[in-house]
Order: C-alpha cells, then structure tokens, then sequence
C-alpha cells in the first residue's frame, strides 16, 4: 500500500489479492448477499484508488480499508435504487464450513446454526450489526472498530453487546425448538459450535 | 465489559466462504488519482490560498483604528485565541492518528464544538474596553458584518473541500465540521481585526454566526467531499 499511495500502479494487484478476500466477507456479512457483496468490494478498490493519497504513511491498511468498505456500503444502502432489505437474505446462498468428516446431522445442525445467525444478523439495526462484525468476525481490535464507525470505544461495545444478544436469543430459541421436535433436553450446541 | 471473548460464543455464518469462493477479478482503476505528494501540495496551496484570501481582504478593508484603546486581554481573546484555535482545529482534523484514521471522533467532535463556542464566549463574557457607540444601527452593521465574514470564509472553505477531497475515511462529517469550524474561526479573527465594534451583541451576531455557520457548511458539504 505504501508503494501504491506513492504513485506506483502496478502494486495495485499485490493489494488486491492481499485485501479482497476479507473486504468481501466483510461485505457479505454486512449485506447478507455474496453478489452485493463482489459488486462492493469492486466499488471499494475503485475508491481505494482515488483516495490512495488518504493512506497516512507508516499505518496498518487493514482497519484504512475497512473503513472505505464500509462507505461504499453506507452509500450503496443510502442510494434510493438500494434494495437491501431483510427479503434479499437467502439463507441458501450461506457458504457453511467444508465437511469435516461430521455425521449427516452434525452438518444439518450446522447449516440451520448458519442460517438462524445470518437472518438474526440481517434483523439487527445496521449500526450494532456492524459492530458486532467488525469485533467478531473481522477480530478487529476495538479501538480499530470505533475508529472506523466514527465513535466511542464504549458506545461500540454497547452496540455490540445489544447485537450478541439479539443472536444469543436467536440461537436459544433455535436449540428450545429442535430439543421440543427431537424430544430432548434443551443444550447448548450452537455454543460448541463456536 | 471490558473483556468481550464471550462474543465468540456466536458462530460465523460465513466461515470458510474465502476459501471456497471463486476469485474475484482486480478492477481496473480508471483515471489518474492524486498520489501522497500530490495531495500535501495541494493541503499546501489550498492553505496558502485561503490565508492569501484573508489577508488581501483586511489589507484592501484596512485594519480597525482602535488598537490603542484595546487591552492586551482583549486582542487576547478575540484576535490571537481564535488564530490558535483556528490552527489546532485544522491541526487536529487532518492528523493520522494512531491507526491512521485521524485521531479519536471524542477529541475531534469536542474541539468542532468548543471552538466557535469559544468565540460565542469569549464576545459575550468579555466586558467592551469602552463604550459601544450606541444600538441605533445594530441589525445593519451586524448584517453587513455577517455577509462579509462569510465571503471571507466561503473561499478558503470552497479550497479546503478541493483539497481535502476523499481525505477522511472514517468520521468524515466532524472532522469538515472541524475544518470548517477551524477557517470559520480564522474568517472570525479577521474581521475582528478590521472591525471597531464592542457591542458584544454585535460581536455575537455579525463576528460569531459566520463561524458557526462555516462549521456547519464543513460538516453538510465539505464533510460529501471529503468522504474516501
């Protein structure tokens, strides 16, 4: 990044390849749609380009990059053509973990774990669904993820622990009706999946 | 809540996606972007320029004619304070920071409000070094005093949003209110530079409205602008 916020084009590539893969995960978890997700992250390199000069030389590109991202999403969601809404989830589209060699079950649990998260992720306010993102999934640090929402450290935290236990009463709720069809005790196997 | 491990106990919904995903094909940037050293000389001469502005304008208005009477605390608090007020703000607003953000949004917020409230402070708590010269024409001169603290702003203002363009990623709506605030309180201590009047009313009205108004412009315009 140094070398391309100081002119050089062609390390245009060599950041590409270092930064995509977490800036569209980012996205599709911000946006829940993979699509929306790539169409993002080609908005946010094509911004990272114009602001290269904004890069502060000596500093970490991640938390830079993220912040960008995270404008190009707050921009596609602002436009009036957005239609991200809770409907365009599809919870078939959810990439699960490889195989792992589990039992039939094992990976049905997973799949419904997987998709329970995403549609309690899609249902929270997008600023504590950013929040808990960046701090859980990106492991960001928190003073990074305040950094990039533009606020406190403590009112990031706030948002999201409000996020953590929105999900945590998803899940719960998920294991107290598969207990109910299954007939057992209610668990708590969302947790060991964790 | 200091320790926020426990926020690992929810599952990642898209956890092995990077690995099974197709990559995606790099864009190819379009257009030329101002590179690291193109864009401090524009910060450069986008700050020469608005000082310039300023500077022509109290040299062609002329400066006041009461100097004499004016205490050292006086010219203190309505001339030298915004000045370096002024400078922190600017300062502060295009600062790395530790993670090369800008500094903390707390730090920046405070000093976008405190420093054209420190204007309205100063104007309205410092006693006048002599008698007002009277009320009779309070809305006309303070009217006119608006109008030309503003134009005074409005050019050093319209450059910093040409050179601060895609400058700030994170938080950028304080940190043009600060910009602007900054430049505001630059335009306030010209024109109390240039203008005789002590009526505290007068200096809240005429002098301290334009400086508020330019942090307002910087955190509604600048602020769509500088946003990377």
């Amino acid at each position: 990044m140094e070398r391309y916020a100081d002119g050089e084009d062609a390390a245009f590539g060599e950041l590409f390849s270092g930064l995509e893969p977490r800036l569209r995960l980012f996205l599709q978890r911000m946006g829940g749609n993979p699509d929306l997700a790539e169409d993002l992250v080609q908005e946010t390199f094509l911004r990272i380009h114009h602001c290269r000069a904004s890069f502060a030389r000596g500093k970490q590109v991640a938390p830079w990059a993220y912040a960008i991202a995270r404008n190009c999403f707050i921009s596609h969601t602002r436009s009036s053509k957005a239609k991200l809404s809770k409907a365009s989830i599809d919870a078939d589209q959810v990439q699960l973990p490889a195989a792992s060699g589990g039992s039939v079950e094992e990976e049905s649990i997973a799949r419904q774990t997987a998709q329970v998260v995403e549609r309690a992720l899609a249902a929270l306010t997008p600023a504590r669904r950013e929040a808990f993102i960046l701090l859980r999934y990106e492991g960001l640090s928190v003073a990074a993820a305040a950094q990039i929402v533009g606020i406190s450290e403590g009112a990031l935290k706030i948002r999201a622990f409000h996020a953590y236990e929105a999900l945590r009463t998803a899940l719960a709720e998920m294991n107290q009706a598969s207990a109910v069809d299954s007939g057992k005790h209610p668990g708590n196997r969302w947790a060991q999946e964790a | 809540m200091s320790d926020l491990s426990f926020l690992n106990q929810i599952p990642d919904p898209v956890r092995g996606a990077a690995s099974s995903a197709r990559v995606a094909a790099a864009p190819r940037p379009r257009g030329a972007s101002p590179t690291r050293s193109g864009a401090q000389r524009g910060r450069v001469v986008a700050l020469g320029g608005g000082v310039a502005w300023l500077a022509a304008h109290l040299t062609v208005y002329g400066l006041r004619s009461d100097f004499e009477r004016l205490s050292p605390a006086y010219v203190a608090a309505q001339i030298v304070l915004p000045v370096v007020f002024a400078t922190a703000s600017l300062l502060v607003a295009v600062a790395p920071g530790k993670l090369g953000l800008g500094l903390g949004v707390s730090i920046v917020a405070s000093l976008a409000v405190l420093g054209p409230l420190s204007f309205w402070g100063f104007a309205a708590a410092m006693p006048p070094p002599y008698e007002p010269a009277g009320s009779h024409a309070f809305w006309l001169s303070s009217l006119l005093c608006l109008d030309i603290t503003l134009a005074w702003a409005a050019a050093p203002l319209l450059l910093a949003a040409l050179a601060l363009r895609r400058a700030f990623p994170a938080a950028p709506g304080w940190r043009s209110a600060l910009v602007g605030g900054g430049l505001g309180l630059l335009a306030g201590a010209a024109i109390n530079l240039h203008c005789p009047n002590v009526d505290p009313a007068h200096l809240l009205a005429g002098h301290g409205v334009p400086v508020v108004a330019a942090a307002a412009l910087g955190a509604g315009v600048v602020a769509r602008w500088a946003r990377a």
